[in-house]
């Protein structure tokens, strides 16, 4: 600026001049870079708007609206409060918004809206009213997530692009604010992208005015709340929709297990933006300024039927969803005026309303029918479980059952081991009764003579009229115990008789023979003993003493007997009838089943299958051989009796023992008694009447001790009447 | 004959489900698995995505995978646990970078568990590992946790494309070995049976093919 004009010296006024030109070209410089950067700003601001506006009207709009519009715009600011026609506004915005004006027509749109709605309670929020530029000095907790969606937001918007560019942080600073001022939002994945439209339309202040506008008087908050109850109930209007106007896409869809759950959640989130063109995006905002929110459910249909039959083209769930995703979003020119039709011809309203009420009872009904799940479950476990305790009782009723009747076969057998063998006591006994009335002098030993007369005290019982009236059928009474082992005794007897084939039938048919010629002599009144065929009977036809207890008595004969024994090599076989006796009885008494009770025969009344046994001592007077003979042929004991008396006595005794006989032949015992158990046995599968051990003892204790000795009381004892469980019998055993 | 049966037999499908924090890669997972793509730009994913596919196991029966790619926020788990309920395999996502993310890890394995018990199986996927420098959790230290919770662990990088296949291919064979499993659980009550109707079923089927070369046509009922 100084003028080296001259070397030499300047004068003052040179100075001055020059300092004057200098200051004032300074200013002038000053002034230009001023303008500079106005033209500059101006130049920045319309190249923004350029970059924000970047996007193509999908159906071009007419120039001449923009005058339309801001006439619209114009006259109305002029005049607030004054409402402008909606149909006007509605044909308007249906014949297009300019870009430029867009966001002055929401503005203006917004305004409108607000004239009608009453204020957003401050209470609630008392930032609503705080202004955008205060708010922005606060901080807010979700920086973090508002932050990691910056570059996720219309990733591909030059706006957008650059990370922490302009765009970027406009966006976060709309979002940051909208946070503070609504805390119980906060920030929503989705709301980025609606802040992202409104940002491309206006600047910063304003696009918040716009976002607040939406959020709160166009009810768009209530989907971004943390439970998201309005966005589910959205998705399944949105269904119903579909159903109402789409039915045969709601099939297909429903068939192919696509829901708007699937495809419809950005589309009622981002209002459409995340994936269509801004020119879309921009019309659908253009009708939410204009009406509601609600506006998405038609763009929604509408977009559905516009692609009805392509979606209905496709026939599996991928492609499907991939076209939903790819070729839905590309909105074509005549699309685009297809679906701005069927949007405007569209009303919802009060299907909307109808589907909230609908999903909320069905919300009710599907918390109370969880709950009955709920239960429904705890339910089948505890089915389960008791099913599985079931399957374990019937298991173990199964084994116990094939545990039985193994001893019920064991019991037979036994029994029948014992019915043989009780054959070859009677034989035997006979055989010694014969030997000892053949060998007057024969001595018996004491055991065999306890035998005789324990076989002397079955015959008596036998005899007993107590046995007329066994009806044992279902129950089992003490009588059928009883009754048992002395029919099968009467039925030995009788196949004796008979001459059934048994193992000592050699030795048996002689003496049953001479006995029934005994008998028949003395039932003709013959008072002499008629020497049989054998010699042997002849021999001991003139002694006195046939009845047994007689002979035992008689210390002679027992020496004879004992001496005849030796000489037969009989002890043998008497030891061993001893030894077999013993075992099955005292296995019968173990396995306590309804069998086992007749076989141990604890009457009071009657000498038990003990006393045959030789377990003990019976009185003299009862000993069973002289009963037994003189039922067996009554004729022996009337001869061999020293006093008449006994023969008297007899008869009656004879004839009450033949009906039982009769009775009996009739029922088989072994049948009965088995037929018996099986009854029982179903009739009370639950084993109820398993009983104490202890408790039975008490029973058959006291009936047996009244003619029986405590000897053999004590060995037969517990024997349970009805069915006992294994695990007690083996105890016990 | 029985070769053919289990090639041609239904494809299994098995479903599983990409949790984690918002912006840790599970979308970029997903994209390099499926299309074998990397794009630093895609959006967020809101609520959830749903991607399906289809492959082919080692014992070459086919399997579908439907992938499920949830939203990061936590207000759209809000919605109900709709993606992981019938999962059958999880993958849990986190920055390497990121310590909140591996916090969010341990939650979502607490949600898991207790919604879930062990019907699911669990991966912990570490991405980012092409952000070595910027590590904030240590390798180690994420294959314990892992361990501690029955998960398994592994390290990825969908930018550099470095382990993703991997990962999915982890998960289909721990889904496969938890199916067997469960088929063998709910076997034993039924063992006898289907072993005894199986041998009935083979023998006959034997003897009836045995019939039909004999006889000609005769059908194994009628026998």
């Amino acid at each position: 600026m100084r003028k080296p004009a001259k070397r030499g010296k300047r004068d003052a006024a040179e100075l001055r001049e020059l300092w004057r030109t200098a200051i004032r070209q300074t200013i002038m410089l000053n002034r230009m870079e001023t303008e500079n950067a106005m033209l500059q700003l101006r130049q920045n601001e319309n190249e923004l708007k350029r970059i924000k506006l970047d996007y193509e009207e999908i159906v071009p709009c007419d120039k001449q609206l923009i005058e339309r519009w801001e006439q619209i715009i114009e006259r109305n600011s002029t005049q607030i409060g004054n409402k402008k026609d909606p149909k006007v506004l509605g044909h308007a915005i249906r014949t297009g918004v300019p870009r430029s004006k867009r966001g002055d027509v929401w503005t203006f749109l917004a305004e409108q809206h607000s004239m009608n709605t009453a204020p957003v309670d401050t209470k609630r929020f008392p930032n609503f009213n705080t202004p955008y530029h205060t708010l922005l000095k606060h901080l807010t907790e979700h920086q973090h997530a508002i932050f990691i969606d910056l570059g996720r937001t219309f990733p591909n918007h030059q706006f957008y692009k650059d990370p922490l560019g302009l765009g970027q942080l406009s966006l976060f600073n709309l979002l940051k604010a909208y946070s503070i001022l609504d805390p119980e939002l906060g920030y929503c994945q989705g709301l980025g992208f609606i802040c992202g439209v409104l940002l491309l339309h206006c600047d910063e202040a304003n696009a918040f005015q716009l976002l607040k506008h939406l959020m709160f008087r166009r009810n768009m908050r209530t989907k971004y709340l943390p439970d998201m109850k309005k966005f589910q109930l959205q998705l399944y209007q949105l269904s119903r929709l579909v159903k109402d106007h789409l039915p045969d896409l709601y099939v297909w869809l429903d068939q192919n297990d696509v829901s708007p759950t699937l495809y419809a959640a950005p589309w009622i989130l981002t209002v459409f933006s995340s994936q269509f063109p801004l020119g879309f995006v921009a019309r659908v905002f253009d009708l939410i300024f204009l009406e509601s929110s609600d506006v998405i459910f038609k763009f929604s249909i509408a977009l559905l039927s516009v692609h009805k039959q392509q979606l209905l083209a496709k026939d599996n769930f991928e492609e499907i969803m991939d076209y939903l995703k790819t070729v839905v979003p590309k909105i074509e020119p005549n699309c685009m005026e297809k679906i701005m039709k069927l949007v405007f011809s569209m009303d919802i309203g009060k299907q909307l309303a109808e589907y909230n009420v609908e999903y909320n009872v069905l919300q009710e009904e599907i918390t109370t029918t969880n709950h009955h799940l709920e239960m429904l479950n705890r339910e089948k476990t505890q089915n389960q479980h008791l099913e599985q305790q079931l399957q374990f009782a019937q298991s173990s009723i199964a084994q116990l059952e094939t545990t039985r009747s193994s001893q019920q076969s064991q019991i037979t057998s036994l029994q029948s081991q014992v019915q043989s063998l009780e054959l070859t006591i009677q034989t035997l006994g006979r055989y010694v009764g014969q030997l000892v009335e053949h060998n007057p002098d024969l001595e018996l030993p004491n055991e065999v003579r306890r035998m005789l007369q324990q076989l002397d005290d079955l015959e008596r019982q036998r005899r007993r009229p107590v046995f007329a009236d066994r009806k044992i059928g279902k129950s089992i009474s003490v009588n059928s115990h009883l009754g048992f082992p002395l029919k099968v005794l009467e039925e030995l007897t009788e196949r004796d008789e008979h001459g059934s084939p048994q193992k000592q039938k050699k030795e048996k048919t002689p003496f049953f023979e001479q006995l029934r010629q005994q008998q028949q002599h003395r039932m003709n009144g013959q008072s002499s003993n008629v020497p049989a065929n054998e010699p042997v009977v002849s021999a001991v036809a003139p002694t006195p003493p046939s009845r047994p207890n007689r002979l035992l008595d008689n210390a002679s004969a027992r020496t004879v007997i004992q001496t005849k024994l030796d000489e037969l090599k009989l002890p043998e076989h008497v030891d061993k009838f001893v030894a077999n006796i013993k075992s099955p009885l005292e296995v019968d008494s173990g396995v306590g089943t309804p069998l086992s009770p007749p076989s141990t025969a604890s009457n009071s009344s009657g000498g038990s299958i003990f006393s045959r046994m030789g377990y003990k001592t019976t009185p003299p007077a009862l000993s069973p051989l002289a009963t037994r003979q003189t039922y067996g042929s009554s004729a022996v004991a009337i001869t061999t009796a020293p006093a008449p008396g006994p023969m008297e006595q007899v008869p009656p005794v004879v004839t009450i023992a033949a009906m039982p006989q009769e009775e009996e032949q009739a029922m088989h015992p072994l049948s009965m008694v088995g037929g018996d158990v099986n009854v029982r046995f179903k009739g009370t599968t639950q084993l109820k009447s398993i009983r104490p051990v202890h408790h039975m003892r008490a029973i058959p204790l006291g009936g047996v001790q009244h003619q029986s000795s405590t000897e053999s009381s004590v060995g037969v004892a517990p024997v349970p009447v009805e069915l006992a469980p294994p695990a007690a019998t083996t105890g016990r055993s | 004959m029985s070769s053919r049966r289990s090639r041609s037999g239904p494809t299994l499908n098995f479903k599983a489900v990409l949790l984690g924090e918002g912006c840790v890669g599970k979308t970029s997972l997903v994209l390099r698995y499926m299309e074998d793509k990397f794009n630093p730009q895609h959006l967020s994913t809101l609520q959830a995505s749903f991607v399906t596919k289809k492959v082919t196991l080692p014992d070459e029966r086919r399997a579908q995978l439907n992938i499920w790619d949830t939203a990061g926020q936590e207000r759209f788990h809000a919605l109900g646990p709709i993606y992981y309920r019938g999962s059958d395999g999880a993958l849990l996502v986190y920055d390497i970078t990121d310590q909140d993310s591996f916090q969010k890890v341990k939650s979502w394995v607490r949600e898991l568990k207790q919604m879930r018990g062990t019907e699911i199986s669990l991966i912990i996927v570490g991405n980012k590992t092409d952000l070595e420098e910027q590590r904030a959790i240590g390798y180690e230290d994420a294959r314990q946790y892992a361990q501690t919770v029955g998960a398994q662990y592994l390290e990825a990088s969908a930018k550099e494309n470095e382990g993703v296949a991997e990962i999915f291919e982890l998960l289909t064979q721990l889904m496969l070995e938890r199916l067997s499993q469960r088929e063998r659980d709910a076997e034993p009550p039924n063992l006898l049976r289907l072993d005894a109707s199986d041998a009935v079923s083979v023998s006959e089927g034997e003897e009836g093919n045995g019939e039909d070369t004999g006889t000609g046509q005769r059908s194994c009922c009628g026998i």
